[in-house]
């Protein structure tokens, strides 16, 4: 009975401590499951929002911050209210300077994301900011390639921007469709190493690569 | 044992089964207005929940104490330490509006800004290089700006009843003594300095900052770009010339260079002129610029520029019948700005510049010849000290020393007239920026100059204060008092004269949101101590007071809109001003020629993404200027016709073998309308009894820009 009983308890202990361990991945897939399913800027925002808990309750983990960014960044480009882009952008860089500056963080992530970041200064004002920021963001998605080149979402950042940067200023589609083509193919090669790393851009690449079929 | 097991599995069950407690509670604003989407969660857990549509949240934690925290974009974070004894607590919180830190807040009233990174400006750098009928000179871009007057025959800024000379410009802080190039009868100036050199610029058009002083009106305040973004080579074919330029860039440094030549000749004689051209403007420049980074938040400026200029032009005479005056300009210019700034431990800023002028005009006329040497040389350093977010000091101190050097040899003359003016000034400042109240923040300032050329010294209060009365809305009012060194023209009469002086109140309103700008801007100046003398004496000095005196009043509106119509950008200016002054050789008050009481421009911009051409174009009105017929009677009694002017423009952007090119075409008065600044008289009457006249106007009925600008990476 006594063996009972302590293998009972260590599987009750077990539990516990892995519990303690696996809230962590626990509490990041909830937000992801959030994030994914977000279809306005605020339910993105929300996503944000626990990612930012998780990220309070956890200082050396990147990965909440990471998605933190990505939710602002994908928030600015939904909401109606232009005056709260830049805000909403300045936040998304502010959770991702706190992500570069850890040991543990991707870095070729974290420059890709920073390329999408650019390209969301971009957008507030093509006109104004393309000419201070599209060079900006093409220099972050190299150094994401150069830090990682099996990473197709940096792939997919200097594909994007190439193919929104007018063709006098060295981008458009010619030059776009074969950094896109590439993209793809690293992305179908890509395994993330766990369920919560970063795996987006499957979407974004297909429908940019649309644009390159027509 | 099984009573044991029991026991034990109970235990931990009690350990699973925490006891929870339900939060719940509403988060609002100061007004009680809710805030959607605030996040609340426990300190160091993964409980919270994001507020709902109606600013309530709920969720459930385990802990019994913590610190609960509450955060909003644009809103102070709640934090405050809890403990819950109960299932259930509810708790309502209200989150403050964050303020911007006191020298985030732009003070509206008097003040234009294009910047790229600050926010809430009204411009951005490029709005000035594609304004239509500004050809990329600064000046002529800001005079489609409320609050200044058309004067087409100077190119110069005329601000709010001010003379040109009350305009002063500022580069990275220091005093730019010679900003416009060579003053030639009937052709317009142009600023010397490319657009493209600026990060940012500040117009005011009144109650500027204690920092800058000896501008009556207005200061135009430059900033320089810092680092440039990768080596670049530009090639600019122009029809007014070439210019070729490129930048390297290290790490660290950068050094750009630029060579240009400008020759009107070949225009002059394909473009029918109605300035009769003996020798059409001829000039070369070169500029060489440094830029070192010396750390993280230090970096070092130098810009160096050389430039000489010909030109020579014939009038028909208002003496002599059917002869001609002939007028010559030689200019030769050297300018040197270096600055260095970098910020000490984690309060304060250190500015420190230098500049060093040389200009030199020679100037032949029929009656005679000038030759005229300017030199001069200034050092400031201001410091600044970030106190804490509701308070930021400035303080600094500047000297220029100045030597003007003019010899004058009239016609036939053995000898010459020669003047040797040498100033020694100074002049410290110091100036806070207070937050008074949550949405009120006042600029306090003062100022104290000493001239040594005139052995006078005055002490400028100023004060400018801004309300927000939203999100995107404030009022803003200054106040302050300006003062300035009479000019040389003047001086080399008699020194013994003291500084000009104006005194501005300025009330402003400005909304802005979602890329619309209105604002609404009165103001009231007035003048004193103006330097006038009795016209029949202008070379004696006992002549000369400080005894005159001015006003100007108005009100200036602006409207801004990029939003409504898509690719389109477009602005409305109007200014009202109403001025009279007593001054110079005025026998009596009277408005000065260079004043209208209307002026409007409207500016538009719209984007043809298919053709990638930008078209660009600029209306201008202003009513009738004042000028003075010697013919008749009264002072500045004759009124010029009303001025209208249509300048369009086009930018085509392309590529030639893969690098950026922009073609940029423009044309001035593209409806050909009459256009008069005013009329020249004689000195003396003609055999009739009258003097002769002839009417000022521009070089030419319009003026065609075609220019390519090819950039290789």
């Amino acid at each position: 009975m006594k063996r009972t009983l302590i293998s009972f308890a260590l599987v009750f202990v077990t539990t516990f401590t892995f519990a303690q361990d696996d809230r962590f991945t626990a509490g990041m897939k909830s937000a992801l499951a959030l994030m994914n399913k977000a279809g306005t800027a605020e339910a993105r925002l929300q996503a944000s929002n626990q990612f930012e808990r998780i990220a309070n309750a956890e200082p050396t983990q990147w990965l909440p911050l990471y998605y933190a960014a990505h939710c602002q960044l994908l928030a600015s480009f939904m909401t109606k209210d232009e005056d709260a882009r830049d805000p909403l952008l300045d936040k998304a860089q502010a959770f991702l300077d706190k992500a570069k500056g850890m040991e543990s963080a991707d870095q070729s992530e974290i420059w890709a994301l920073q390329s999408y970041i650019y390209q969301g200064r971009v957008q507030v004002s093509p006109m104004i900011r393309g000419m201070q920021y599209g060079p900006k963001a093409s220099e972050a998605a190299q150094k994401a390639i150069a830090l990682n080149d099996a990473n197709p979402r940096a792939h997919l950042m200097l594909g994007q921007n190439t193919m929104y940067t007018p063709s006098f200023f060295g981008g458009g589609e010619e030059k776009a469709c074969p950094i896109l083509s590439t993209a793809k193919e690293k992305l179908d090669a890509f395994t993330p190493s766990s369920e919560i790393m970063p795996s987006w851009g499957k979407r974004r690449i297909s429908a940019l690569a649309n644009k390159c079929a027509e | 044992m099984k009573a044991q097991l029991l026991t034990v599995l109970f235990c931990f069950a009690q350990l699973f089964a925490f006891t929870q407690t339900s939060v719940n509670g509403q988060v609002t604003d100061n007004k009680g207005e809710p805030l959607v989407g605030a996040n609340v969660y426990l300190e160091g857990t993964y409980d919270g929940a994001s507020t709902d549509s109606t600013g309530r949240f709920t969720f459930n934690i385990r802990e019994t104490s913590g610190m609960l925290i509450a955060s909003y974009l644009g809103y102070e974070t709640y934090k405050e330490p809890i403990h819950f004894d109960g299932s259930s607590a509810s708790i309502n919180i209200r989150l403050r509006e964050e303020l911007a830190s006191v020298e985030e807040v732009v003070i509206t009233a008097g003040a234009f800004e294009a910047s790229d990174e600050k926010k809430g400006v009204v411009l951005k750098p490029l709005d000035i290089v594609t304004t239509a009928g500004a050809l990329g000179d600064i000046n002529a871009a800001l005079n489609t700006l409320p609050g200044t007057q058309t004067v087409g025959e100077e190119g110069q800024l005329f601000v709010r009843g001010g003379a040109a000379s009350e305009t002063r410009t500022f580069i990275d802080g220091l005093r730019v003594q010679t900003p416009y190039t060579s003053q030639v009868p009937d052709v317009p100036a142009r600023g010397r300095f490319s657009p493209f050199m600026f990060k940012g610029t500040l117009f005011s058009t009144g109650g500027y900052s204690a920092e800058f002083g000896q501008a009556l009106s207005s200061a135009l305040i430059l900033n320089t770009e810092d680092m440039p973004e990768k080596s670049v080579t530009g090639i600019s074919l122009m029809t007014v010339g070439p210019e070729i330029s490129h930048t390297q860039r290290w790490k660290n440094t950068a050094v750009s260079g630029s060579v240009g030549f400008t020759d009107l000749s070949p225009y002059t004689e394909v473009v029918n002129q109605w300035i009769d051209w003996e020798k059409p403007v001829r000039a070369g420049q070169a500029a060489i610029s440094l830029r070192q980074k010396t750390s993280e938040t230090g970096i070092f400026k130098t810009f160096v520029s050389g430039s000489q200029s010909r030109m020579a032009i014939r009038f028909p005479s208002l003496e002599r019948a059917g002869e001609k005056d002939f007028f010559s300009n030689h200019n030769d210019n050297i300018f040197i700005n270096s600055s260095f700034t970098e910020v000490l431990g984690d309060s304060w800023k250190l500015q420190a510049g230098a500049t060093y002028t040389f200009n030199r005009e020679l100037i032949e006329f029929t009656s005679g010849k000038v030759d005229a040497k300017e030199q001069s040389a200034q050092a400031k350093v201001v410091l600044t000290r970030y106190v804490n977010r509701n308070l930021t000091l400035k303080m600094g101190a500047t000297t220029i020393r100045g030597e003007f050097d003019e010899t004058f040899t009239a016609t036939g003359a053995q000898n010459s007239i020669q003047t040797v003016l040498t100033e020694q000034w100074e002049a410290a400042f110091a100036e806070g920026n207070v937050r008074i109240a949550p949405k009120v923040t006042a600029r306090i300032g003062v100022r104290g100059e000493h001239s040594s050329l005139i052995n006078r010294a005055n002490l400028a209060p100023r004060l400018s204060m801004a309300y927000q009365t939203g999100k995107a809305s404030q009022i803003s009012m200054a106040y302050g008092q300006y003062y300035q060194t009479p000019e040389n023209q003047l001086l080399r009469v008699t020194t013994d004269l003291d500084f000009e002086r104006a005194d501005h109140y300025i009330l402003n309103y400005q909304f802005m949101k979602n890329d619309r700008t209105f604002r609404v801007e009165g103001y009231y100046k007035t003048y004193h101590n103006l330097v006038k003398f009795d016209p029949q004496e202008p070379f004696s000095p006992g002549a000369y007071s400080n005894g005159g005196s001015g006003y100007a009043r108005g009100m200036d509106i602006f409207w801004r809109d990029r939003k409504t119509f898509d690719r389109t950008d477009y602005w409305i200016s109007y200014s009202y001003l109403d001025t009279e002054r007593e001054f110079r050789d005025f026998p009596t008050a009277a408005v000065p020629t260079f004043a209208s009481a209307h002026n409007f421009s409207f500016v538009g911009k719209y984007f043809v993404t298919k053709w990638r051409t930008q078209f660009g174009g600029t209306y201008s009105y202003a009513s009738p200027r004042p000028f003075h017929n010697p013919n008749e009677p009264g002072f500045n009694a004759g009124r010029t016709p009303h001025y209208h002017d249509l300048s369009l423009n086009l930018s085509y952007l392309t590529d030639i073998k893969d690098h950026f090119t922009i073609l940029h075409v423009a044309v001035t008065n593209v409806l050909g309308r009459e256009q008069v600044f005013g009329y020249r008289y004689g000195n003396t009457p003609g055999p009739d009894g009258l003097f002769a006249s002839n009417p000022i106007g521009p070089p030419a009925r319009r003026f065609f820009f075609v220019g390519l600008f090819v950039s290789i990476e």
